[in-house]
C-alpha cells in the first residue's frame, strides 16, 4: 500500500481576542491507500481542525500536507477547490444540503461541477441512482430533503461524498446527529466503501464507530498522544480493545 | 434583557439593517414627493392662474383694432363683468435673435414694461420678476428655450419700419402668454426703454388690450364681447388651462413615476421585512426555548423596526424636499409649481410611511407565534413543513450547475424573486414609458395630429412674407404655383399644399363665436385622419374637431351657420378630428369650398411638399437643407422639426425628467439587489459553505447569485419592454386626449425600447449582483462546522 496523505509538522494557530490559540502543534502522520482512519479525542483537542486542514479546508498556520504526492498548502483557492471537488469527499455531522433540489440532484451536483470525467449528464445520473440504490436509498430520489430521515439523508449525503470516485472521504462525525440504528447503517456503508478501495478519515467521538476503523489516532491538545492499530476480526474484541486502549489514555 | 438582545442584533447585522434603513430614508422621500407632486400638478394650472391674479378670463385685442373707449363702453355694457382690468400692451412687426433668424412662429409678438402688466410674472425662483435693466429684454422660458438663448444675447425687436436692439436679461414665467399653444409672445422692456420706444415711433397711437375679466358667466361675456368687438379674441380661464397642457403632461409622468417607484419601495420594504424576520427562527427559537413569551419576542422586532423606522423617516423627510423640488423643477420651467403645504405633506408621509412599517414589522412578526424551540435545532425545518416537488431536474438539464442553480431557485422561491421582478419591471417601464412619450413627442408619429403627412414644411413664404399672402385666399394659388415652378427649376419636382387658415363668426344653437378653420389648398380634404364620421363629402359639409364638437354641443349631422364677409351659409357636420393647434379649437372645410378662397386669411401653418420623383430620406434630408441654403431661412422643416415648431419644447424638459427617472431607477435597483443580496448570502450561508466544502469554487458561488438577479432582471426587462407601448396607451393617451388629440400613434424605437434601455438596466444589475455577491467570497467551506 502506498501513502496518499503525509502530514508533516502541521501547525494551526488561532488569534482568538490578540491571544494565540496553538490548536494543531507539529502534528506528523501518514494515511495508507484504502485506510479506514478514526481521529478521535476530547472536545477541543484539534480533531476537526485537523480534519479541515488536511482536506484543505482550512489553510494550516505552517507544516505540510502532501495528498497524493500534491502539496496542498501552496495550492491556490481555486485549485483546492478542484482537488476537493474531483479527489476528496466529505461528510458533516449535520447533513446540509442544498435546499431547493431533489436528493438525487444533490448528489448529482458535484459530478455536473466538475471536469474529470467527460461523460454526458445521463451517465452521471445514472451513476448517482447507481449510488443510491447502493446505499439503498433509491426510493428517495425525487423526494425533497425535508421528507426524508436523518438516516436517509446522512447516505445521501454520503452518496454526494462518493459521486466523483474520490481517493479519500473525510467524515466529520458522520454519525453524530443520528440514532444507533442510523448510526450502525452509515457505518456499514462506509464500511463497505473502505473495502471497495476508498480511504477513509473519520473524526468521531463514538468509540464503537471508531472500533469499526483500522486505525485510531488520539489527539489531545493538538498533539497526537497515540495511535491504535485494530487488527481484531472480531467485532466486539475490536470494540473491547480499543476501549481498553482509551480508557489507558484518560477517555 | 431586550435592549441587550437588541443591542447584539444591530451589531450583528450591521449591513441589512442600514440597508433597510436606507429603504426605508428611500420610501419616506419618494412618498413625500409623490404626495406632493400630485397634490401640486393637480391643481398645478389653478395654483399658477391664482398666484399670477389671473381671475375667469382674458379677451385680447393686439391689433390696435379697437380703441380704449370702445372697449371700456363694450365692457360697461356688459352687466355679467364683476370688474375687469386692461391692460396696454404693443405689437411688434418682428423679432429676430443675432444669427439674423426672423421668428414668425408666434401668431402676434406685443412689448411693454413690467408696470404695464396687470398679472405677475415670475422668475426661476417662483418669485414675482423684476423689470430687466435699460437695454435690456425679458421674455417667457418657452420662448427663450426655443430660440435657444443665453443671457446677454442680442434680440431684435422691429416695430413702425425701426429696430431696436435689446440684450437678453432673463425670462419668466407667464400664465398668459408662456405657452407656446397661445401663439402670442410677450417681451418686458425697462421702463425708460419703453417710453423711447413710445416717443419715437407711431406705435403709440395703436396699443393693443388685453382685458383681465371676472364673471361667473364667461360664456355669456364671451359671446356678448364677440358681438359688439368681433376682432377681438377671448380666452377663458378653462382654455387657458389646456394651453400649459404639455407642462401637466411632463408633470402627470413625474407623478406617475412617483406612485410607481412608491409601489416599489413599500413591496420591497415588506418583503425585506418578512425576510428578515423569517431569518431570525434560530434566536426566536432559542428564545421561546427559554421561556420568553412571544408578547415580549415580538416586541423585540418592532422595537428595532421601530427604531429604523423612525431614524429612516427622519432623515427621509429632509431629503424629500429636494428631491420634491428636483422632479417639479424638471418637469417644468414654465409655470409656478410649487407645493402649498409641503412641511404638512412630507411630515403626514413620513408618519405615514413609519406607521406602514411598523403594521408590516408587526404583521411579519407573525411568524414567531408558529415558530418553535424546534426550530433552533433544525435550522427552522420542524420536520413537517414539506415542500412541492422541485420543476427542474439537474439529470435532464444540459446547464451547467451554476445556471442551473440560479434558475431552480427563482422557480423554488418565486413569491420571493417576484418581488425583485416585479420592482424591477416598474422601475424599467417608468424609464420606457418615457422613453416612448419622448420619441413620440420628438419623431413624426404625431404629425397627422397637425396637419397632412408630407416629405418636407415650409414655413417660408417669398420675401414679402405672410403679411401679402393673407389677404386672400386665392394668393396662396399663386404662392403654390410659383413655389411648383421654383421647384421644377432646382430639380426637385414637388406637389406643393397649403394649410390656409381663416377665422369667421359662426352660429350653432343660437350662439354665436370665432373660430379658426382650415382648408386644404393643393389636396384632398380626405388626406387628412378623422375620428369619427367622415370627411366632408362636398363643399356643404364641415367636419370639426372634437374638442370644438364638445364645447359647442354639436355632432355629426348638425348643422352649423358660417357667417363670411359675403353671407351666411350652412353646413353640415359630417365628422371629427383631432388636432394639436388652437387647442384643438378648429374647423374644416371639404376642397370644393372654393369660396372661402375670396376671403381674407388668417394665416398658413406650413405648406406641405411632396416630391414626385420618389427621392429616398437621405434626399428628402438633403434636399431639405438644399432649400433652406436657396431661401436662406431655417424655416423648411421635416415632420418631426414642424411637430417641435408648433408644440413647443417639451422634449428637453421630458428628456431631463426621464434622465432622472434612470438615475432613480438604478438607485433603487442597487439597494434592491444590496438587500436581497445581503439577505440571500445570510438565509444561505450553510449551503454556500457545503458547495465549497465539495469543491465549487468562488467564482462559480457568484455566478450562481448573480445568475439569479441576472435572470430576473432580464425578464423584467423583457416584461417591461413588451408592456412599454400599451402602459403608454393607456397612461399618455388620457394626457394628449385633454389636449384634443386622441389618436396619437406612439413611436416606439424597437433599438432603444428592447436594446439600449433593457440593456443598460441589465447592466446595472449584473454589475450590482456581481459586486454584492463577492459577500460570499467571506464564507468559507470552514463554515461547515462553524454553522448552526
Amino acid at each position: 500500500m502506498s501513502k496518499i496523505i503525509e502530514v508533516k509538522d502541521l501547525c494551526k494557530t488561532y488569534v482568538v481576542e490578540k491571544r494565540q490559540v496553538n490548536v494543531l502543534k507539529n502534528l506528523n502522520f501518514t494515511v495508507e491507500e484504502g485506510e479506514m482512519l478514526a481521529v478521535m479525542g476530547p472536545s477541543g483537542s484539534g480533531k476537526s481542525t485537523l480534519l479541515y486542514s488536511v482536506s484543505g479546508m482550512d489553510k494550516p498556520t505552517g507544516g505540510s500536507v502532501v495528498f497524493d504526492g500534491t502539496e496542498l498548502t501552496d495550492l491556490s483557492q481555486a485549485k483546492m477547490a478542484d482537488f476537493r471537488l474531483d479527489s476528496m469527499g466529505f461528510i458533516f455531522q449535520q447533513m446540509y444540503m442544498m435546499k431547493n433540489l431533489s436528493v438525487l440532484d444533490n448528489i448529482l451536483l458535484p459530478s455536473a461541477e466538475s471536469k474529470k470525467e467527460k461523460i454526458s449528464r445521463k451517465e452521471k445520473q445514472l451513476r448517482a441512482e447507481a449510488l443510491m440504490r447502493r446505499l439503498g436509498i433509491i426510493e428517495i430520489a425525487d423526494n425533497d430533503i425535508n421528507e426524508v430521515s436523518g438516516g436517509q439523508l446522512q447516505r445521501a449525503c454520503i452518496a454526494r461524498s462518493m459521486i466523483n470516485n474520490p481517493k479519500v472521504l473525510f467524515a466529520d462525525e458522520p454519525t453524530g446527529a443520528l440514532n444507533r440504528a442510523s448510526s450502525d447503517e452509515v457505518m456499514d456503508e462506509l464500511v463497505k466503501l473502505n473495502a471497495d478501495g476508498t480511504t477513509i478519515i473519520m473524526v468521531t467521538h463514538d468509540s464503537k464507530v471508531a472500533a469499526r476503523c483500522s486505525r485510531v489516532i488520539y489527539l489531545e491538545d493538538g498533539c497526537i498522544r497515540g495511535e491504535f492499530v485494530n487488527d481484531c476480526t472480531e467485532a466486539r474484541e475490536r470494540e473491547r480493545k480499543l476501549a481498553s486502549w482509551l480508557m489507558d489514555r484518560g477517555w | 434583557m431586550i435592549l441587550r438582545i437588541l443591542k447584539k442584533d444591530l451589531k450583528r447585522k450591521k449591513g441589512m439593517n442600514l440597508i433597510l434603513l436606507l429603504f426605508v430614508i428611500l420610501v419616506t422621500v419618494f412618498t413625500a414627493a409623490g404626495i406632493n407632486n400630485t397634490l401640486t400638478v393637480l391643481n398645478g394650472v389653478e395654483h399658477f392662474m391664482d398666484v399670477s391674479g389671473f381671475s375667469d378670463m382674458v379677451a385680447l385685442s393686439l391689433g390696435g383694432d379697437v380703441t380704449e373707449d370702445e372697449l371700456k363702453q363694450t365692457l360697461d355694457e356688459i352687466p355679467e363683468i364683476k370688474s375687469c382690468k386692461i391692460e396696454k400692451t404693443y405689437m411688434v412687426s418682428g423679432v429676430e435673435t443675432e444669427n439674423g433668424d426672423e421668428k414668425f412662429s408666434s401668431i402676434a409678438s406685443e412689448i411693454q414694461s413690467l408696470s404695464m402688466c396687470k398679472i405677475k410674472l415670475f422668475n426661476n425662483e417662483n418669485k414675482e420678476v423684476s423689470a430687466p435693466d435699460e437695454g435690456g429684454i425679458k421674455l417667457a422660458y418657452s420662448l427663450y428655450e426655443e430660440w435657444g438663448l443665453e443671457e446677454g444675447s442680442t434680440v431684435t425687436v422691429k416695430l413702425a419700419g425701426k429696430s431696436y436692439e435689446f440684450r437678453v436679461d432673463g425670462w419668466f414665467k407667464d400664465v398668459v402668454f408662456g405657452s407656446p399653444f397661445m401663439g402670442i409672445d410677450r417681451f418686458l422692456l425697462n421702463q425708460r426703454d419703453m417710453e423711447m420706444i413710445l416717443n419715437d415711433g407711431e406705435i403709440a397711437d395703436k396699443p393693443g388690450y388685453c382685458v383681465f375679466i371676472e364673471t361667473d358667466d364667461s360664456r355669456e361675456v364671451q359671446a356678448r364681447i364677440i358681438e359688439k368687438l368681433p376682432n377681438m379674441t377671448t380666452v377663458t380661464r378653462s382654455t387657458l388651462e389646456m394651453c400649459f397642457i404639455m407642462d401637466i403632461l411632463i408633470a402627470l409622468v413625474v407623478l406617475i413615476a412617483s406612485v410607481c417607484l412608491m409601489a416599489v419601495s413599500f413591496i420591497i420594504l415588506r418583503f425585506s421585512i418578512g425576510l428578515t424576520v423569517s431569518e431570525e427562527y434560530h434566536e426566536i427559537g432559542v428564545m421561546k426555548a427559554i421561556g420568553i413569551p412571544d408578547r415580549r419576542i415580538r416586541l423585540i422586532y418592532l422595537i428595532k423596526y421601530a427604531g429604523i423606522a423612525i431614524l429612516g423617516c427622519f432623515a427621509g423627510f429632509f431629503i424629500s424636499f429636494p428631491m420634491t423640488e428636483l422632479m417639479l423643477s424638471s418637469a417644468t420651467k414654465n409655470m409656478v409649481l410649487e407645493s402649498e403645504n409641503p412641511v404638512l405633506l412630507s411630515l403626514i408621509s413620513a408618519c405615514l410611511v413609519a406607521v406602514m412599517i411598523v403594521v408590516f414589522a408587526w404583521s411579519g412578526t407573525a411568524k414567531v407565534k408558529k415558530a418553535t424551540p424546534i426550530d433552533a435545532i433544525r435550522n427552522g425545518q420542524t420536520g413537517e413543513r414539506f415542500k412541492k416537488k422541485s420543476l427542474m431536474h439537474l439529470g435532464k438539464s444540459c446547464r451547467d450547475s451554476a445556471s442551473f442553480l440560479a434558475l431552480n431557485d427563482i422557480f423554488s422561491s418565486p413569491k420571493r424573486f417576484l418581488t425583485v421582478l416585479i420592482s424591477f419591471s416598474l422601475c424599467t417601464l417608468i424609464v420606457l414609458v418615457l422613453v416612448i412619450t419622448c420619441d413620440t413627442l420628438d419623431g413624426d408619429g404625431i404629425i397627422n395630429l397637425i396637419t397632412a403627412e408630407h416629405d418636407i414644411y415650409s414655413g417660408y413664404f417669398g420675401e414679402n412674407g405672410l403679411d401679402e399672402l393673407i389677404v386672400s385666399g386665392n394668393n396662396f394659388k399663386t404662392y403654390i404655383d410659383d413655389t411648383q415652378k421654383e421647384l421644377d427649376t432646382l430639380g426637385f419636382p414637388a406637389k406643393v399644399t397649403c394649410d390656409i387658415m381663416f377665422s369667421f363668426p359662426y352660429s350653432y344653437d343660437g350662439v354665436r363665436q370665432n373660430s379658426y378653420f382650415l382648408y386644404g389648398l393643393g389636396c384632398k380634404v380626405s388626406d387628412y385622419q378623422y375620428r369619427r364620421g367622415t370627411a366632408p363629402q362636398n363643399a356643404g359639409e364641415v367636419a370639426i374637431t372634437e374638442v370644438k364638437a364638445k364645447e359647442i354641443g354639436a355632432d355629426i349631422g348638425d348643422t352649423i351657420t358660417v357667417h363670411f364677409s359675403s353671407g351666411d351659409k350652412n353646413y353640415i357636420i359630417s365628422g371629427t378630428f383631432d388636432i394639436l393647434i388652437n387647442l384643438g379649437n378648429c374647423l374644416r372645410f371639404h376642397e370644393d369650398e372654393t369660396a372661402v378662397l375670396n376671403e381674407p386669411c388668417y394665416g398658413c401653418l406650413a405648406a406641405g411638399m411632396d416630391f414626385t420623383d420618389n427621392p429616398d430620406g437621405e434626399t428628402v434630408e438633403a434636399r431639405k437643407k438644399q432649400l433652406r441654403e436657396h431661401w436662406d431661412t431655417e424655416d423648411v422643416y421635416s415632420a418631426a422639426e414642424l411637430i417641435g415648431s408648433q408644440i413647443g419644447s417639451v422634449i428637453e424638459p421630458l428628456s431631463s425628467v426621464r434622465d432622472l427617472l434612470l438615475m432613480i431607477t438604478f438607485a433603487v435597483i442597487i439597494l434592491v439587489t444590496l438587500l436581497m443580496e445581503k439577505a440571500f448570502i445570510s438565509n444561505e450561508k450553510s449551503q454556500i459553505a457545503i458547495l465549497k466544502a465539495v469543491g465549487f469554487r468562488n467564482g462559480r458561488i457568484i455566478l450562481w447569485h448573480s445568475l439569479r438577479f441576472i435572470f430576473v432582471s432580464a425578464v423584467s426587462a423583457i416584461l417591461a419592454a413588451v408592456l412599454s407601448l400599451p402602459l403608454t396607451k393607456l397612461c399618455i393617451t388620457p394626457v394628449f386626449a385633454m389636449m384634443g388629440a386622441s389618436g396619437v400613434r406612439f413611436t416606439v424605437d424597437g433599438i432603444s425600447i428592447f436594446i439600449i434601455y433593457p440593456l443598460i438596466i441589465l447592466a446595472a444589475t449584473c454589475t450590482v449582483a456581481f459586486l454584492a455577491s463577492l459577500g460570499t467570497g467571506s464564507i468559507t467551506a470552514r463554515d461547515t462546522a462553524s454553522n448552526e
